[in-house]
């Protein structure tokens, strides 16, 4: 297998996610920031998706929301996938429709497969 | 500026002496006197600049901040341009210092604006490479590149040593990978990386290489990206330079994540997971997501 499959969230959403759920915990960006150990016009910049952030302040942010790293991009968690789920959906969605078909078929053939030994 | 007094300028070239000789408090005390001799003769000015003079050597002693409001007063009252361009320079430090980016960048942009007044061309050469570098922690890019390509242009021999261009090189490198030129980053990553193994300077090493891995990756070079980050990897243990080793382990869990080598991203992000105790969730994390595009390497 030639890579995993992995989500590369542009800067602009993870912003966006950072002031979601700073607005969630009624944080202000002064209050965030110094529980973070940044500037108020650097977190600012972030949720617009102007500013990198080291990758200790990434951490310290996901700490500071005491999430979960898994739950920070919760889609996942909200669409009730797995990771390995949605990875497995956003690779179909991208394959041709015949591709998609074959790949239906042999679904239902492992499971009707899975129902004869369970009988 | 008025006339100096010889005493003044007998103790100025003392201190300057002194402090070029790594003679710090002696320095000090001779950049004092001069200043004291300033202002004895009533000239302004003069004094202005003989305090600009001592915050050179204040900085060296990481005594500076007691300094910043007279550096503010000085830079709204002097007219010379060169005492100016100091105390703009040095309140940047000071901010930098505290960790205050954001307002250190400011005075910053200020003495990079005064340098092109002076008719010092060490100040211009100075002001685009400390703007530079506080603009690339700020993680404006773009202006961080125009910077560093200007301060490449000053750096002649004789105002920046081959490790200072190189570091300066990698810099703008890293903007440029940042800004999308990702080949033409690599190319100036290289050269910094060929200058700094020709001086031997190897504790300079770890970052270019890690800027290297950084910058194979976006060239989607992945074979290229584990060979450069094993080496800053294992110069960043060598010369203890932690964050070095945390962005090089995320970056090479990425290069194995992107090459489909389970194993081996499995091995880094253990490594890295070691880093952050608290985090127990962060491998399942980054097995999910690819954060090295919300990540400032060098802030």
């Amino acid at each position: 297998m030639k890579g995993l499959n992995r989500s590369l969230p542009p800067t602009a959403s993870v912003g966006q996610r950072v002031r979601q759920y700073r607005q969630e915990r009624n944080l202000t960006q002064t209050e965030l920031a110094r529980q973070i150990g940044i500037q108020q016009s650097d977190l600012s910049r972030m949720e617009k998706g102007e500013y990198r952030v080291s990758l200790d302040v990434l951490f310290r942010l996901l700490q500071a929301f005491e999430m979960s790293l898994g739950q920070f991009f919760g889609d996942l968690v909200q669409q009730g996938l797995t990771l390995q789920e949605s990875n497995l959906l956003e690779s179909f969605r991208i394959l041709p429709r015949a591709e998609q078909d074959e790949v239906v078929e042999f679904v239902e053939f492992k499971r009707n497969r899975q129902r004869e030994r369970g009988q | 500026m008025t006339g100096a007094t010889d005493r003044y300028l007998r103790l100025t070239r003392l201190a300057q002496r002194a402090f070029s000789h790594g003679r710090l408090e002696r320095a000090l005390a001779l950049f004092t006197a001069a200043e004291d001799e300033a202002k004895r003769a009533g000239d302004r000015e003069l004094s202005d600049r003989a305090f600009c003079n001592r915050c050179v050597v204040l900085l060296e002693l990481d005594r500076l901040d007691g300094a910043v409001s007279e550096l503010k007063s000085v830079l709204m009252r002097v007219r010379d341009p060169f005492t100016a361009w100091m105390a703009a320079y040095y309140t940047a430090q000071v901010y930098k210092a505290d960790g205050n980016i954001n307002r250190a960048l400011a005075y910053a942009r200020r003495a990079t604006e005064l340098a092109r007044a002076c008719p010092e061309p060490r100040a211009m050469a100075a002001s685009a490479n400390e703007h530079g570098t506080l603009a690339l922690l700020d993680s404006h890019f773009a202006e961080a590149g125009e910077q560093f390509e200007l301060a490449l242009t000053l750096a002649g021999e004789d105002h920046v040593d081959a490790i200072g261009r190189a570091i300066i090189r990698d810099n703008l490198g890293y903007c440029m990978m940042c800004t999308g030129r990702s080949e033409q980053g690599m190319t100036l990553c290289r050269d910094a990386a060929a200058a700094i193994e020709t001086v031997g300077a190897r504790q300079y090493l770890a970052e270019v290489y890690q800027d290297l891995c950084y910058g194979s990756l976006q060239c989607g070079d992945f074979d290229e990206a584990r060979t450069w980050g094993e080496q800053a990897l294992k110069l960043a243990h060598q010369f203890k330079h932690p964050t070095v080793a945390r962005n090089t382990l995320m970056l090479l869990a990425d290069a194995a994540m992107d090459a489909g080598d389970e194993e081996a991203s499995e091995h880094y992000l253990q490594s890295l997971a070691e880093h952050y105790p608290d985090f127990r969730g962060m491998k399942s994390f980054l097995r999910a997501f690819n954060v090295r595009e919300v990540i400032n390497l060098k802030a």
